[in-house]
């Protein structure tokens, strides 16, 4: 009886179904389909070269039980999301906020040059000449020339620095695409909504901010909100750029670089495959709880 | 509305801040691409001292500018071989004093396909510092017998010919670049020829001065011939029969519809010369047939895209004559795209008068205007870097700013010195403004330099206080000093017309443009752009660059038996997806350039082959290091055979070690005491900081990185530790700088001990030409051992060739041995070096290819015997955690105050955790 009914849902929507096809089959294959592969492999140990060879929860074991590595990228990837992803959701808003009240030429102008940093993705050359350790990087010639420093501090090796490092050039690459989502909403905020809230007696534009704009802009926030956990449960390329993979006394190791660092110097596939899977799950939960948060925004 | 302000204030500034930044990569990307010189196919120059040696323009103003038309023969006619080291000594007798030029015969003797280099002496001494190393062209055959176009499938063998040729010594090493006169008293003189490099069979000697040809007015009256009125005649630039280089060989210009022959599907070879045809001394020849007796004109359709506001320069011959004094120096200005010029002579288009049949015109580089300039300029980054040293000497490297050094009361001369140099900077800055009417590159850096060099006149604090800024401004005048000797210029054809006809337009015009390249784009989704294996071919990957992989390509064709063992061989250039290629079954036979890791990666999964089961694995490994082969080997199986081969040597500044009294260091302990003096007047020591070092002070003292059956580290026992602990306090106590630019510190001389790989030999013997024969190589300081020997080990590395598939087993073995025998990478290494040059040698694996490679004997002896000591690290399950962890150790001991030994302790436990989880996985015992 149930089947029959999902046929004939079917029909009825063919054409809404035929239409999303497209789009459908390339999902299904390059998405879902290897997050259920991974989700498989995960159970079994495979060095990508040879068959693969069903071990149970072994993986799973070995990580959360002796593997000290990986409660490191652990921590590290939730405190680095905990920190980065409020933070580049305030950054975005505020400077969006800020941009909005020019003129619409220098508003154009400013917002290419804050969009400017996640286009040129693979600028973070810049930063390791920056922070480059020889006395002639830029950093430690001027800490050295003002007299803060007598040696020069090697900003990408000594383990303290790493993390910091770290965050602020993330923060500096990702003020893109949320940022221009907030652009984009606040423009369309009616005038006639902040008027009358000014007669019901906002006092001041934080007020305004708080109780008028960002609640219009709850769906923009959702979705920058996705845009930033995913992005910092993700955070790795940039590290290992910086950093090398693993980093030294692994200061900045993430779960994805712990998963990387499995599949392409250990070939341990297996174990790689568990840390995704575990990643994954991560993710979705971490989105639901922000999506629960961001809800009672401004209520 | 004060929010809304303070928004935009702050909004303006992080703007600024991120346009700032890109600003900043800009330009720093702009500083990146000047550091990488090529030095265009030049062949090695001697390290003989120069130092003290006036240069020639200082010797020539000696004495009155005399030119006798004297012919002074000096050999008899008999031959006499010269090999490298071997020196000829003549007398003969001068009835006229004055300055004479020498007229060489020599014939090349087959060898390893550089440029002969000979030095001269007069009366037993070197005249001056251009007379000491002189380059002698070769002469090659392009071997095309001109039937269809050329393209990339059919590229031309260059073949070199033996026969005799003649021509006036001239500078191409230094900055003089032309014709070298000696000055000759009456009487009884000696000359004496050295053979540095290579050999050659001189032919016979005279002193005679060059004739000056007629200018083109006189010449022009004396046509009786008229002018030409047929069709133009076209001479494709690639068709070039005779050339000083194999290096000068025709490559495809997709780049536009105009140049001849192109097509949007075929790689044509349809352009020569480029920028491996720039320096002083190189030619290329063409064969023109011309229809009847007449008068010509000679157009070039040329680029010169390379030296921005400077011409290069070409001496035009036809038939090995001038034709006129013009001809000499033929200029040809920047242009980006190709363009059409017309030999011009006494202001208009000039005429050449030619008989009927066949003439060889030939092009040869000669000096630019700039010769004398350069030599100057040459001189004057010499003294700024000595001045430069001299103040790092009291200030250091980083000196503080906040404090006066009082420079003025400790080292007035250089001061002095400094002051001179700027006034001498201003001079050569505005002549060379005359000559190109305007600002150059060239003028701008040496205007830079001379502006702080002003600024340190008026206070000499300046000088520290924007010390780092000096030391990259004097390395960019070495930079441009390298690239204005360059006139690379590529042509497209010749073109021979007369008075009724013009020749072709350059340019395609915008539409046949748009319709090349939109053809181009979409040929780009045809299979041709595709990989896959054909199924009866060996398929070899590389992974070098283009240039390596048409060599290869070249040789393949050339020289390796492919009948005998039935199958082509397909040779591709892929990067770097050979895991992705083995998942999905697309792995080729033989692989080309893998590191040692990777191949043991493969290999401990079941996928590597292994080689040693052949009958003659043996006699093959005979023609390597032993040590080479240890990281590709597991138990009794090998599974690659090397390549090349890297390990450090010790360079080091002979001047500054003599001004400050030092020996150059045996031993670590001498090194030490080195370290004294070096830090008294602030120059470094500059030591990798690496396992490189750790595995080198490890191997000194007799240890391994694992115990005996490679089951477990062996990293915790004494004498391993005491090398950790030493390693490490080269960084912690002695403060050695932890990452630096090697080569540009060494150069400036603030760090005049420095280990370093020995290729940097190549690097400095090309881009650091003001010390030349200032500086030396050795082997690295030996640990004493408890016998009373003194260890030199040193840790080897490489890149290796590996068998993939067992499709086609005895091809690819054969192809292997093939690839790594002495003639095959003989000459691959020497035709990479024509290529790009001594920077991009090739430093071969195998022991009796790398003798011939062109090091001389000196440099080479100690190469080989540092070679001879080396030692390298087995492969072992898991060892990319050895690595990993003796990185982690080192960063706690240096940065986080650990003691180095119980950082190391801690580790051991977690590497031979890894180890044995990793044995386990491959079915071996624990």
């Amino acid at each position: 009886m149930r089947s029959i009914q999902f046929f004939k849902g079917l029909k009825k929507h063919r054409v809404s179904i035929l239409f999303s096809l497209p789009f459908l089959i390339l999902f299904f294959i390059f998405t879902v389909g290897p997050v259920l592969g991974a989700v498989v492999l995960g159970f079994t140990r495979y060095n990508i070269l040879e068959p693969p060879v069903f071990v149970g929860l072994d993986n799973y074991l070995r990580l959360f039980l002796k593997d000290d590595i990986f409660m490191l990228a652990m921590k590290n990837t939730l405190l680095f999301a905990c920190i980065s992803a409020p933070l580049s959701m305030l950054a975005c808003l505020i400077g969006a906020w800020m941009i909005n009240d020019f003129p619409p030429i220098v508003r154009a102008v400013l917002t290419f040059v804050f969009y400017a940093p996640s286009l040129a993705g693979g600028a973070v050359g810049i930063w390791t000449l920056i922070l480059s350790g020889d006395s002639y990087g830029f950093l430690n010639h001027f800490l050295m020339q003002w007299g803060f420093t007598t040696e020069p501090i090697q900003w990408l090796s000594d383990t303290q620095y790493m993390f910091g490092i770290l965050l602020i050039v993330t923060l500096w690459g990702c003020l893109g695409t949320g940022f221009l989502s907030y652009v984009a909403a606040l423009r369309g905020v009616d005038k006639t909504l902040t008027e009358a809230a000014a007669i019901d007696g906002i006092k001041n534009r934080l007020q305004e901010l708080w109780y008028i704009t960002v609640p219009i802009l709850r769906p923009q926030l959702m979705f920058s909100a996705l845009i930033s956990i995913t992005g910092s449960f993700g955070v790795g390329t940039l590290s290992a750029s910086l950093f090398g993979n693993p980093s030294p006394n692994y200061a900045a190791h993430t779960v994805v670089l712990h998963m990387e660092d499995y599949a392409n110097v250990r070939y341990d596939l297996g174990i790689a495959c568990a840390i995704a899977t575990t990643l994954f799950v991560l993710t979705v939960s971490a989105n639901k709880l922000i999506g629960l948060f961001i809800a009672r925004v401004g209520k | 509305m004060k929010m809304h302000t303070i928004g935009r204030i702050i909004a303006g500034i992080l703007a600024t801040v991120t346009v700032a930044n890109s600003a900043c990569l800009l330009c720093l990307a702009e500083d990146n691409a000047e550091d990488v010189v090529s030095d265009g196919g030049f062949g090695t120059s001697t390290a003989a001292s120069v130092a003290g040696l006036p240069s020639f323009f200082e010797y020539a103003a000696q004495w009155d500018a005399v030119y006798p038309e004297d012919v002074i023969p000096v050999t008899e006619t008999g031959v006499t071989e010269l090999t490298a080291g071997q020196s000829l000594a003549v007398d003969f007798r001068v009835d006229r004093a004055g300055f004479y030029a020498i007229k060489l015969s020599y014939s090349i003797l087959r060898s390893n396909g550089q440029y002969p280099v000979i030095s001269l002496g007069i009366n037993g001494e070197t005249p001056y510092a251009e007379a000491a190393a002189l380059n002698l062209m070769r002469h090659w055959e392009n071997a095309w017998d001109g039937g269809g176009p050329l393209t990339d499938a059919t590229l031309p063998q260059q073949n070199e010919l033996y026969d005799v040729q003649t021509c006036y010594l001239r500078d191409t090493v230094r900055y003089y670049s032309d014709i070298l006169y000696f000055y000759l008293q009456e009487g009884v003189n000696t000359l004496e020829l050295r053979m540095d490099s290579e050999a050659i069979t001189v032919h016979g000697i005279t002193f005679e001065n060059p004739k000056q040809a007629a200018d083109y007015r006189t010449v022009k009256q004396g046509y009786s011939l008229s002018e030409y009125s047929g069709e133009p005649i076209y001479v494709e630039g690639e068709s070039a029969v005779y050339q000083s280089d194999a290096s000068l060989y025709p490559f495809n210009d997709p780049s536009s519809a105009s140049v001849s022959p192109s097509s949007p599907y075929v790689k044509y070879l349809n352009v020569i010369g480029g920028t491996n045809w720039s320096s002083v001394g190189q030619y290329l020849e063409w064969k023109v047939t011309v229809p009847e007796d007449g008068l010509y004109k000679i157009g070039i359709k040329y680029r010169q895209n390379t030296n921005y506001a400077l011409n290069s320069v070409r001496t035009i011959t036809v038939d090995g004559e001038l034709p006129f004094d013009e001809c000499k120096t033929v200029a040809f200005p920047y242009s980006a795209t190709y363009k059409n010029l017309t030999v011009t002579a006494d202001g208009e288009e000039a005429w050449f008068a030619l008989t009927r049949g066949e003439h060889i015109i030939r092009m040869e580089v000669t000096v630019g205007t700039l010769n004398e300039l350069l030599t100057h300029v040459e001189d004057i980054v010499t003294q700024l870097n000595d001045a430069y040293r001299r103040v790092v000497m009291i200030t250091g490297t980083n000196p503080d700013s906040l404090r006066d050094y009082q420079l003025e009361t400790v080292i007035p001369q250089t001061l002095d010195q400094l002051e001179e140099l700027r006034v001498r900077l201003e001079t050569e800055t505005a002549a060379l403004k005359a000559l190109y009417g305007g600002a150059s590159s060239g003028t701008k850096i040496m205007e830079t330099m001379a502006k702080q060099l002003s600024k340190f006149a008026e206070d000499s604090i300046n000088i520290t206080s924007s010390f780092a800024d000096f030391k990259s401004n004097i390395s960019s005048l070495g930079t441009w000093l390298v690239d204005a000797k360059k006139q690379p210029l590529s042509i497209d054809y010749l073109c021979l017309y007369g008075s009724e006809s013009e020749m072709r337009r350059a340019g395609a015009g915008f539409w046949a443009s748009l319709k090349f390249q939109l053809q181009s784009f979409l040929y780009t989704f045809t299979d041709a752009y595709m990989i896959n294996n054909k199924k009866d071919t060996l398929v070899v990957w590389m992974s070098a660059g283009s240039t390596q992989h048409r060599i290869l390509k070249q040789l393949v064709d050339a020289s390796f038996n492919q009948e005998q063992t039935g199958l082509q061989v397909d040779l591709k250039l892929v990067n770097s997806s050979l895991l992705s290629a083995i998942i999905s079954g697309k792995a080729p036979d033989v692989a080309l350039d893998i590191t040692a890791e990777d191949i043991m990666n493969f290999a401990f999964r079941k996928t590597g082959v292994s080689i040693s089961g052949f009958d003659d694995y043996t006699e093959v490994a005979k023609r390597f290091r032993a040590g080479t082969l240890v990281p590709v080997t597991f138990g009794d199986e090998v599974y690659a055979l090397p390549q090349t081969q890297r390990y450090e040597v010790l360079f080091y500044r002979s001047d500054i070690l003599e001004e400050l009294n030092i020996k150059v260091p045996d031993t670590w302990d001498e090194v030490i005491s080195a370290m004294a003096a070096l830090k008294k007047n602030n120059l470094e020591f500059g030591i990798p900081l690496g396992t490189s070092t750790y595995t080198t002070l490890l191997f000194q003292r007799g240890k391994s990185f694992y115990n005996q059956d490679l089951t477990a580290t062996a990293v915790t026992d004494y004498d391993s530790l005491e090398a950790f602990k030493t390693c490490c306090s080269w960084f912690i106590e002695y403060k050695c700088p932890i990452s630096y630019d090697g080569l540009q510190r060494f150069r400036t001389g603030e760090m005049p001990l420095l280990i370093a790989g020995f290729e940097m030999y190549n690097n400095l013997d090309i881009l650091a030409p003001e010390i030349k024969g200032l500086w030396g190589m050795t082997m690295i300081p030996g640990t004493l051992r408890e016998d009373g020997t003194l260890d030199r080990s040193v840790s080897l590395s490489g890149v290796y060739s590996a068998i993939l598939k067992e499709d086609h087993l005895d091809a690819a073995w054969e192809f292997l041995k093939w690839w790594t025998s002495s003639e095959t990478q003989l000459r691959y290494a020497q035709r990479i070096e024509m290529a790009l040059g001594q920077s991009g040698r090739h430093n071969t694996a195998n022991i009796e290819a790398f003798a011939q490679l062109g090091y001389s004997e000196d440099v080479l002896r100690v190469i080989e015997q540092q070679g001879d000591q080396g030692v390298a690290v087995p492969a072992v399950p898991g060892s990319y955690y050895l690595n990993r962890y003796l990185t982690n150790a080192m960063n706690k001991a240096l940065y986080q105050d650990e003691d180095p030994a119980d950082a190391l302790i801690g580790f051991a436990k977690t590497i031979d955790e890894e180890i044995a989880y990793k044995r386990e996985e491959f079915g071996l015992t624990n």
